[in-house]
């Protein structure tokens, strides 16, 4: 009795499943093309910008960034954030921050600051700001626990969109490098009978890994 | 009903009752890291007063029917930790006019607020400091009185209940204090005037 409405569930699922598909929109704008080049041994740091007051660049987006360019960067040291900003203590804290490049040309001349910076041989400053966020929803799933045991039933369904930009600052020269913006976006669905599915679009994901790689498309 | 499941309605309600609970007793724990930067060719004597040593933030209210957050310990872990890597010396004083130090600080906790997400209709816990900072000269006269706000969020509230929401919150308040600290004591006008009359401004010509 209960493999008619598994095999409802299923065909439904896997039908929503093929829908549930997010789009990525990646622009770049160089400023310089001649000395946009990564060597070997040298670091990259990503770093989130978190001085706006009514959202803030998610850590773990800018740790999924870092996270995909340290495993496609053959050679490439990049600088976990956290502990890149705890060694920089206070000059990168949120509200103390360069916010452009030339701020860190005023930074570097503190001794102490130009020297840490050259222990981790940093070659470029990856800021990213943005967010995503749940643009609409629609739906509704409702869920009963008894003593003869629990079920969800009803159908959900919202809307994500994600938007960040890259700003990339050359510390060798010291000058800006470009900017990568991404904009995605998906629907994902939740069907619920006895037990909700989500079936969720890879909105931030997505956007993390394009960005990435346009990354390291630009420094390469 | 069985004794089983009457158990578990009772715990699912006792479970539900907790997460209702306006109470709030919170112990913050944080550290800062340490500072990267130059000692300032003074020695520093810190006097802390009733008001440093013993303030703790408390709330009785509708919402917030006993709510009690001491950060006693974490505020003075961070000037302990701070102001070594400030001055080329710091000592404890009994008083503001000890006269065994260049300059004297008399720091005190001024204001404290702290913001549930369903009370801003964000996604973030929030945190802000207060500091009155007093600085005495040697003869015991009062330089200026600095006043710093330390501001700190949580990225998201999401799997966050309100004790660890706010603990992180503080932290990062107590951290952004920390850092003002560090970089805006020099600029102090009323400092900057100081230090050109009490350093050697041809070795230090930055802080004068």
């Amino acid at each position: 009795m209960l493999i008619q409405p598994l095999i409802i569930y299923l065909i439904v699922g896997a039908i929503l499943l093929g829908g549930c598909k997010s789009t990525t929109v990646i622009d770049e704008y160089r400023e310089n093309t001649s000395t946009t080049l990564i060597h070997e041994g040298d670091a990259i740091v990503v770093l989130g910008r978190r001085n706006n007051s009514s959202y803030e660049t998610e850590f773990d987006f800018v740790e999924c960034v870092g996270r995909s360019l340290d495993s496609s960067l053959r050679g490439i040291n990049v600088i976990p954030e956290q502990s890149f900003v705890d060694s920089m203590y206070p000059y990168f804290e949120t509200s103390k921050a360069p916010m452009d490049v030339q701020n860190l040309d005023t930074l570097v001349q503190i001794p102490q600051v130009a020297a840490k910076l050259n222990d981790f041989k940093i070659r470029y400053f990856v800021w990213i700001d943005g967010f995503t966020e749940t643009t609409d929803s629609s739906g509704a799933i409702s869920c009963t626990v008894a003593p003869t045991g629990a079920g969800c039933f009803g159908f959900a369904t919202w809307d994500d969109e994600a938007n960040y930009e890259a700003v990339i600052w050359d510390f060798k020269d010291l000058n800006l490098s470009g900017k990568i913006s991404a904009e995605s976006s998906g629907t994902s669905y939740m069907p619920a009978v006895i037990v909700p599915i989500p079936l969720l679009a890879r909105v931030q994901s997505g956007a993390c890994s394009s960005m990435a790689s346009q990354i390291r498309s630009f420094i390469q | 009903m069985s004794r089983k499941t009457m158990n578990l309605l009772l715990l699912g309600f006792l479970v539900f009752i907790a997460g209702c609970s306006n109470t709030l007793n919170l112990q913050v724990d944080s550290e800062v890291p340490t500072p990267l930067a130059s000692r300032l060719p003074v020695s520093l004597g810190v006097y802390y007063n009733d008001n440093f040593l013993n303030y703790v933030f408390t709330e009785k209210s509708e919402a917030r029917e006993d709510w009690t957050i001491d950060n006693r310990t974490s505020r003075m872990t961070l000037f302990n930790d701070i102001l070594p890597s400030m001055f080329s010396s710091v000592n404890k004083v009994d008083s503001p006019n000890s006269q065994s130090t260049d300059i004297v600080l008399e720091p005190e906790v001024l204001d404290m607020q702290v913001a549930l997400p369903d009370e801003t209709h964000s996604d973030m816990f929030e945190a802000w400091i207060k500091y009155g900072i007093k600085i005495y000269s040697s003869n015991g006269n009062m330089i200026t009185e600095w006043q710093i706000t330390g501001y700190g969020k949580t990225h998201t509230a999401m799997f966050k209940n309100k004790e660890n929401g706010l603990n992180t919150a503080i932290s990062m308040a107590l951290r952004d204090l920390g850092a003002k600290m560090v970089l805006d004591f020099s600029k102090i006008p009323e400092m900057k005037t100081w230090l050109s009359s009490n350093i050697d401004c041809t070795l230090y010509p930055n802080l004068c």
